[in-house]
């Protein structure tokens, strides 16, 4: 395969990526808390298109939207869990709290789907396009597109609208917001929605190439953690970019050593950044002597 | 022995333990001894998790891995070279710990969220290894075969001796676990989880302590994987995933984060909870999660802390021990001069400190005689408590020099310039409430003759150090005057009270130089006139003394030179009655451009 | 009552310390009263408590009439209560622009026309309307927290310690929109350890000692008092 199919075919997947590492980062800014069930989230998204899929046998692109509606009200429900009953702990707690409701999740997939993995239905069709050298299935295609208009849109909503500035202005300073009138419980909540949605749609996404499978989220978890590590803590741009760094590297570095080893290497990597750059990409040292 | 019991929730587990034992000796199952087996071998790791997470408070996700290493090796030497466990044993304790001692340098330094994932990290290279290196570890298969331990003479096949052997072990590590954390060692722990910045301005050595901590439970993990390789003859990548992660950190979360009980009844309880749900069949891991997550809501310091919190409920707070008799009033064991010195002790010179575009320090230099007790005055915002910070070390200039005792220490860190001789007070009193006024006054002592974690560990009996430790405690807090109240619980105390605690644990430390952050304030005028005279009192003694205040009468009856800063820069210095003059002054702290003769300013009485 | 705030007896403690002792203030409407003391005299305390982050130990807080206990601070800022707080918090990654819109709980019209009233109470904020809150100099977040504070309509506005950190003239500047700002409607409780600043720019004032009100009256009469000198000197 060409460096140029391996980009490409990076980048389709990175697009996914991306839309776990942005919900996954929205959640850490308002919140502080790292959601360590977002994967399973992700693997929830999935597996609605699948159930979805059973019921009304129609392009996931048209369902989209239900399973997006659907994932919002799971993610209000894993703040009012995981998240609203914990706030005044240390924030292990929380990452403790999300790392109990990522197993009952997996459970709870096994209970109604079984162990083996499932398919979802494509977005639109199953096929592959050919342009010259290049071919790109058409799954890809409609990933990129999809994950693309999302980022774009969560760029305008957040950068444009009145909810978005709420929501920047209750991460950077809850208390200031309640004082001008932001109903900051209702803020957070809705941003465990957006962030699940976001990931529910990748879960769509990736379904349909990459199957579902009950453990299939604790991998993703752990590349949105080191997406938003690598590309700073807490900021938006750096966890896109991450998210890319990511799927490029595995699917490059793949072609040439076994997955596993990309894997590893990808593990290796993330300490090495930490070496270097202990604050990641686009993150600030903290200047303290103790 | 009878005090000893009744303290806390000591009598209820150990009336639990005895029953447990007895069931086990005369009742018990092969099955039960299995499970009460396994218990055991997770009550050891997670003691030793309960170093890195509940003492040093770090979030180590790398704790599963050390067990499976420690696995591996007993499962690798032992049946590809047919070593005897007592070598094997050592070994796998060893292997996690130096792993533990080469990574730690790196992944200390990393803030929270960073270390986590560094662990985290590391711990799934590993896991890929057990995985693709199958020649060596079996692949994903892992090794079988591993055979029973064998002591010289002895062989431990049957499940009782297995049982015995496994709990004796525990026993030890509970040992060693009461040891590093019972004396001046686990203070200092308990003081770097309530605030970092006062336990390091106080001389506690942050690094060194998180290192003592995290090879420890790497040790801990490894001899536990070492067990588990011996009772179930298997060692897989199982013993390293994820999931084994998660099951300590509940294990952990859900006994109690400190507490050696916690770690027992933590590992029972998810053990038979697990078993007990297996009846649910393909629900029971939904209903474990749920049970779990439900005692985390409810239980903040694990089950542990809420039996006590209960004890505490239906039969009152517990005394704390009071120290033996005798103890030593030691006084401070820093020769003073008897004469003042011609030389400045501590120099600053040209400080400037700027971030987010604000100037907190622009040009700032002062020097102060030995003895003397000087003023830092200025309006909000002007840079006194930044001053302190960068003189103590909290705080880096990017210009400038700070010279005390003749050393440069502009780039030291903060322990080692605690450790020089300068101790601090703080804004925010950070007292650690369940501890007595003596032990949080003791702390400050950890840094000097605290000793290492092996000392701590090798310590018999009467803890020496820890004795000398409270009698430097309760010396000074005789010159505070609160050695009435030396074994009150600070949580209960009124916040005048609480800041002499606080001067005292400064005191403790024995400096040439004490910098004081607005100790007057919240203090009635009472207080405030006790307290300026027991100032006075050091520098009688040859303490310097640097006093950040807004309270002009507590510093007019104190402070033999005054220093206003505004806006980061020094605008007058010198004798209290001319600066308190000085119309720069006037304006800029008090705001006032009328005459000056609006405001008589008295002399101090 | 006509009064917008009346506080009767309020207590409040900050964990251990009392910070408040039966501090009785009260706030009528078209006034600029001032609240002055040392540090540590309990200023920030009070405004905490008024706008909802503290709760007291006891006593009452009666906004527009109505009890203020148990009422969560977002709510009581949709009534009407304006705070521009001690350090000024901006929104740091918020541009100036933003930082004012945030605020705004009405339709684009409104909020284009509170924006622009904004602007003319504050022209250095109408020229940096597109800069990143964290980049501007002192006295321009302190407008800037104070346009915020305003573009809900308050009723009432809390400021405290405008003119901390910032250079007489500057603290001149700001303090001078207090005037503006009564004239469009808006009462104004101001906390300041400056003095002669607070007592410039009010009709009323009460002074504030270790958590208790040591004198109240007309700033007429309270300049130049014992009282004053010994708040802050203590003489």
């Amino acid at each position: 395969m060409t460096l140029l199919q391996l980009a490409i075919n990076g980048v389709a997947l990175g697009a996914a990526y991306a839309l776990i590492a942005l919900g996954f980062v929205f959640i850490v800014n308002a919140t502080g808390a790292v959601n360590f069930a977002h994967g399973d989230l992700v693997m929830a998204g999935g597996y609605v298109a699948v159930g979805l899929g059973a019921m009304a046998p129609l392009p996931m692109i048209i369902l989209l939207p239900l399973v997006a509606a659907i994932m919002f009200v799971l993610g209000v429900a894993v703040s009012l869990v995981a998240y609203f009953p914990l706030i005044n702990r240390p924030p292990s707690t929380v990452f403790i709290s999300t790392l109990l409701i990522g197993i009952v999740l997996q459970n709870v997939f096994l209970v109604l789907f079984g162990p083996q993995a499932h398919a979802a239905p494509p977005l639109i069709q199953s096929g592959i396009l050919h342009a010259g050298p290049i071919e790109i299935s058409i799954q890809a295609l409609g990933t990129l597109v999809v994950a693309g208009a999302l980022i774009a849109l969560q760029y305008l909503v957040f950068a444009h609208t009145q909810i978005g500035r709420r929501l920047r202005a209750t991460a950077q300073d809850r208390q200031m917001a309640q004082a001008i009138g932001i109903r900051v419980h209702a803020v957070i909540a809705a941003t465990f929605g957006f962030g699940t949605a976001l990931a529910g749609i990748a879960g769509v996404l990736l379904a349909n190439q990459f199957f579902v499978y009950p453990t299939g989220g604790i991998p993703l978890s752990v590349y949105a953690y080191i997406a938003v590590v690598i590309g700073g803590w807490g900021s938006i741009a750096g966890a896109v970019i991450g998210a890319m760094m990511i799927s490029l590297f595995q699917v490059v570095v793949s072609a040439y050593v076994s997955y596993a080893v990309a894997t590893g290497l990808l593990y290796v990597a993330l300490l090495l950044v930490f070496f270097f750059r202990p604050q990641g990409i686009f993150g600030e040292l903290v200047r303290r002597r103790v | 022995m009878a005090s000893w019991l009744s303290n806390g929730i000591r009598l209820p587990l150990v009336l639990g333990a005895a029953a447990l034992i007895a069931y086990a000796l005369f009742f018990a199952s092969p099955y039960d001894l299995r499970m009460l087996t396994i218990c055991g071998i997770y009550a050891l790791l997670v003691l030793g998790f309960q170093f890195v997470f509940g003492h040093a408070g770090a979030v180590s996700l790398a704790q599963a891995t050390f067990f499976g290493i420690g696995g591996y090796i007993t499962g690798i030497l032992a049946t590809r070279f047919g070593f005897p466990f007592l070598a094997t044993f050592p070994l796998s304790i060893a292997g996690p710990a130096l792993l533990a001692v080469i990574i730690a340098v790196p992944v200390l330094k990393l803030e929270e969220h960073y270390f986590s994932l560094a662990t985290l990290g590391i711990g799934l290279v590993v896991l890929l290894l057990a995985i693709q290196w199958s020649d060596v570890t079996g692949g994903t298969n892992g090794l079988a075969g591993i055979p029973a331990i064998e002591l010289p003479g002895l062989t431990i096949a049957d499940r009782r001796s297995v049982l015995w052997f496994v709990w004796a072990i525990v026993a030890i590590g509970c040992l060693i676990a009461y040891q590093v954390t019972r004396g001046l060692h686990g203070q200092a722990y308990h003081l770097m989880r309530e605030n970092l910045e006062a336990a390091s301005s106080l001389g506690l050595n942050i690094a060194e302590l998180r290192f003592g901590a995290f090879v420890l439970s790497a040790a801990y993990g490894g001899a536990a994987g070492a067990l588990m390789a011996h009772v179930i003859h298997v060692v897989s990548p199982e013993n390293l995933d994820l999931a084994l992660m998660v099951t300590c950190l509940t294990m952990t979360v859900i006994g109690g984060r400190t507490r050696i009980a916690g770690a027992i009844l933590g590992a029972t309880l998810i053990v038979y909870l697990r078993e007990w749900f297996r009846v649910l069949e393909n629900y029971y891991m939904i209903a474990y999660g749920t049970a779990a997550l439900a005692v985390l809501i409810m239980a903040p310091y694990g089950l542990v802390g809420a039996l006590e919190r209960l004890r505490v409920l239906l039969f009152g707070v517990s005394r704390i021990a009071a120290p033996p008799a005798g103890l030593p009033l030691i006084q401070s064991g820093r020769p003073v001069a008897a004469q003042r010195s011609a030389e400045p002790i501590l120099t600053v010179d040209g400080i400037a400190l700027a971030f987010g575009g604000v100037r907190a320090l622009d040009g700032v230099g002062l020097s102060c005689m030995q003895g003397e007790i000087i003023g830092l005055i200025g309006p909000n915002g002007s840079g006194k408590t930044t001053l302190l910070n960068v003189i103590s070390g909290l705080a880096s200039c990017q210009h400038g020099s700070v010279t005390f005792l003749g050393r440069d220490i502009t780039k030291a860190p903060t322990y080692a310039i605690a450790r020089l001789g300068i101790s601090r007070t703080f804004q925010h009193i950070h007292l650690v409430d369940n501890l007595s006024v003596l032990d949080n006054i003791a702390v400050a002592r950890a840094g000097s003759d605290g000793g290492g974690l092996l000392q701590a560990i090798g310590t018999v009996g009467r803890d020496r150090r820890l004795q000398d430790a409270r009698g430097f405690a309760l010396a000074a807090a005789e010159r505070l005057g609160i050695a009435n109240v030396a074994m009150e619980p600070c949580g209960r105390l009124p916040y005048g009270t609480r800041r002499r605690v606080e001067v005292a644990r400064a005191l403790a430390t024995a400096p040439r130089l004490l910098l004081l952050d607005e100790p007057a304030a919240g203090l009635n005028e009472q207080e405030q006139k006790d307290l300026a005279g027991r100032i006075r009192s050091f520098a009688a003694e040859g303490i310097t003394v640097l006093v950040v205040e807004h309270n002009l009468v507590f510093l007019a009856a104190l402070a033999e030179r005054l220093i206003c800063l505004d806006r980061g820069k020094v605008i007058a210095a010198g004798l209290p009655e001319a600066v308190r003059r000085e119309p720069a002054v006037i304006e800029a702290y008090l705001g006032l451009e009328a005459d000056v003769a609006e405001l008589s300013l008295a002399a101090p009485s | 009552m006509s009064a917008l705030l009346n506080i009767d007896g309020l207590s409040v403690s900050y964990g251990q310390v009392s910070a408040l002792r039966d501090v009785s203030i009260s706030v009528n409407p078209g006034e600029a009263v001032a609240l002055v003391g040392a540090n540590g005299a309990g200023k920030s305390t009070l405004f905490e408590s008024i706008v909802g982050f503290l709760r007291p130990r006891s006593g009452h807080l009666h906004f527009l009439g109505k009890d203020m206990s148990g009422v969560s601070p977002e709510r009581r800022a949709r009534l009407g209560l304006g705070y521009a707080p001690e350090g000024r918090r901006v929104f740091p990654g918020m541009t100036v622009r933003e930082n004012l819109e945030v605020a705004v709980f009405a339709g684009k019209a409104e909020r284009e026309q509170r924006l622009q009233r904004a602007f003319a109470l504050f022209p250095q904020l109408a020229e940096r309307h597109a800069q990143l809150a964290w980049q501007l100099s002192g006295g321009q977040q302190q407008m800037l927290a104070i346009g915020r504070a305003l573009m809900g309509r308050p009723r009432l506005l809390l400021l405290d310690e405008p003119s901390l950190g910032l250079s007489p003239k500057l603290a001149d500047e700001v303090l001078a929109a207090v005037r503006v700002i009564i004239q469009d409607g808006t009462a104004v409780l101001l906390a300041e350890q400056n003095v002669r600043k607070a007592l410039t720019y009010c009709e009323r004032a009460y002074v504030l000692e270790i958590g208790k009100v040591v004198l109240s009256g007309a700033t007429s009469a309270l300049r130049g008092t014992e009282e004053i000198r010994r708040a802050y000197l203590g003489d």
